[in-house]
């Protein structure tokens, strides 16, 4: 790419941005998994409650815009049971005990990043890319981490699980 | 990468604003005065258009009975206008909040992926829909041992929906009936399986299941569509998106070829908690969710909205979803409570509601494309769907109540989404005539 053609890149992009032209820059996304003892908590959690909205029946529901329930397990605790006939090997999952919810940000909201009930706080962009400091809180060890299987995970994550660094 | 995005973005944001690489029909220069101002419609502009174009107006901006929008967001062609500021990516009058990416289709079939947060707009337009979590694993992949094969081989050796090469399953019937399945542990619920094939070798049936076989249901035009929703029956030109629904616990899903030889290529397997399917989810080992989208317009684009005078016309493109007994909101004036604002309304049937009750009434024909012009102002609220009898309230109070800004676009405040693309929203700051506004293009 020439100086010349550099330059009027530079010259159009700041032009636009000046002209109101530019969509708005995407930011990080910041993935928070918090653990209550059941749903009814959580809802009525006073920082979790900011992402829900209210049904028309009157009942609190979780903002699926950013939030998502999760099932979590430790991968070593699988348990198989051989195919029968055709069929292959039946893995089975053995769920943690609690409810896990995982809300989804682009910004970092201190009340949530400090907030009791908070498991683990992924920069999920850097954790994409594998970069360090991807983690920005865990409650546990890189060794349990690679053992911790979520689901569902939400569609453009790519967590380490399994192979953290 | 990100970087990247942001700088070409909006370039390629500005190209389309002012039209040319993406537009679907023949372009035509629209010239004055021996100066060429730009590229618009295929349809050529009126003298009228021209002497606006001359003060700085587009020639693809909508215009009715001589008057100018205040917004006209074209979504299928990449360009909004804004009434007192000119051409505005479409994007920058929008806040998109959803936490996952989304794929979203284009006219020629294939589908890209839009990050987070960042509103996923083709030329079929702008795509608003609910969340959805993807319970088939290993979507793309069916070589892998959570798909059960039987007398059939797989390859992933195929170009998938989003024409990147090896990303989609080759299946290959090695006997007559062979199959391909993966069983799910799921309650009992309406459940969606879906899935995209196109056709390599052979003519006979390609069939699909999702209770392990007791039903097979051959694909075609009936049960198959293109991106644009319109039946298509499957063909070795592209990819068509077959589908089946039913309420069971720990479906069976999969797929079976008739006839040995025949060969087809598969892509994003899809077993989803909906009574119909919604945009595709990778996943491999295990399910993943795509976030609701949630659309608000800025406070520009909603001072531009106004509460007591309009004309709004919503150019829609079709739907996956009939007379599903929800509410599918196409603009919100209000940010809680069951109240929405323009809306189809369960029922079969289109309305509008002012904020205090639904005033207008028009019978809609399940998933079709349409067109839907409502006038509100003075004393009267007069809607038209496809240019239509006019849905008449003739004892409008004069505002929307309860008016919250920003609206809300395709959902209300997290619930009734559209489920489906806005090909295009223009509001006129006039009273015009519903039933000319909804045949314009």
């Amino acid at each position: 790419m020439t100086k010349h053609v550099r330059s009027v890149l530079f010259s159009l992009v700041i032009g636009m941005a000046l002209l109101g032209l530019m969509p708005p820059a995407l930011a990080d996304q910041y993935d928070v998994v918090l653990k209550f003892t059941d749903k009814a908590t959580a809802i009525a959690d006073a920082t979790a409650a900011l992402q829900t909205f209210t049904d028309p029946q009157g009942a609190k529901q979780w903002l699926n815009q950013n939030v998502v329930e999760l099932t979590v397990w430790r991968n070593s605790q699988d348990t198989t049971i051989p195919g029968i006939f055709w069929a292959n090997t039946v893995v089975t999952h053995h769920p943690l005990a609690g409810y896990f919810v995982m809300i989804s940000l682009d910004h970092v909201v201190p009340a949530l990043l400090n907030h009791a009930a908070v498991q683990l706080v992924v920069d999920r962009d850097m954790m994409n890319a594998r970069q360090p400091g991807a983690v920005l809180k865990s409650t546990v060890g890189n060794v349990v981490l690679q053992d911790l299987r979520f689901s569902p995970v939400f569609a453009g994550m790519n967590p380490p699980w399994g192979n953290f660094n | 990468m990100k970087l990247l995005r942001q700088i070409l973005g909006p370039i390629l944001a500005l190209l389309l604003t002012f039209g040319s690489v993406a537009e679907v029909s023949a372009p035509v220069t629209v010239a004055a005065a021996g100066v060429v101002l730009g590229v618009g419609h295929a349809q050529a502009a009126t003298p009228a258009q021209k002497a606006v174009v001359l003060n700085g107006v587009p020639g693809w901006v909508l215009r009715a009975s001589g008057a100018l929008p205040s917004i006209d967001m074209d979504f299928a062609h990449n360009r909004a206008w804004v009434g007192g500021s000119g051409p505005r990516a479409p994007p920058s009058l929008l806040t998109t909040t959803r936490a996952s990416i989304e794929m979203a289709p284009w006219s020629d079939q294939h589908w890209t992926s839009f990050a987070s947060g960042a509103p996923a707009i083709t030329d079929l337009g702008l795509s608003v829909w609910q969340a959805a979590t993807n319970t088939a694993l290993q979507s793309r992949d069916m070589t892998q041992t959570a798909w059960v094969k039987t007398t059939m081989t797989t390859a992933l050796t195929a170009a998938g929906i989003d024409n990147a090469a090896n990303s989609a399953t080759t299946l290959t019937a090695t006997a007559g009936n062979a199959t391909v399945l993966q069983t799910l542990t799921i309650g009992s619920t309406a459940e969606t399986f879906s899935i995209f094939v196109e056709r390599v070798t052979g003519t006979g049936n390609i069939q699909i299941t999702e209770n392990n076989g007791g039903t097979w249901t051959t694909m075609s035009s009936a049960n198959c569509v293109n991106t644009q929703g319109v039946g298509t029956a499957i063909n070795t030109t592209t990819y068509v998106r077959c589908s089946v629904e039913a309420v069971l616990a720990n479906p069976v899903i999969g797929v079976r070829i008739v006839t040995s030889g025949d060969a087809v290529n598969v892509d994003f397997a899809q077993n989803e908690a909906n009574t119909f399917p919604t945009p595709p989810i990778a996943t491999t080992t295990v399910s993943v969710a795509r976030a609701a989208d949630g659309i608000s317009a800025t406070t520009t684009l909603s001072n531009l909205i106004p509460i007591t005078t309009a004309t709004m016309l919503f150019n829609m493109g079709a739907v996956p979803w009939g007379n599903d007994g929800t509410d599918h909101v196409l603009l919100a004036f209000l940010q809680s409570g069951s109240t929405p604002g323009v809306g189809r309304f369960s029922g079969g049937s289109i309305n509008f509601n002012d904020g205090v009750g639904y005033r207008t009434s028009q019978a809609y024909t399940n998933g079709a494309a349409f067109r839907y012009a409502v006038a509100y102002g003075g004393t009267a609220i007069n809607a038209s769907l496809n240019g239509g009898t006019v849905s008449n309230y003739a004892t409008y109070a004069g505002s929307i109540a309860g008016t919250a800004k920003p609206f809300k676009i395709g959902s209300g405040s997290g619930s009734a989404y559209w489920n489906g693309t806005f090909k295009r929203i223009t509001v006129f700051p006039t009273v015009l005539d519903p039933v000319s506004v909804s045949a314009l293009p």
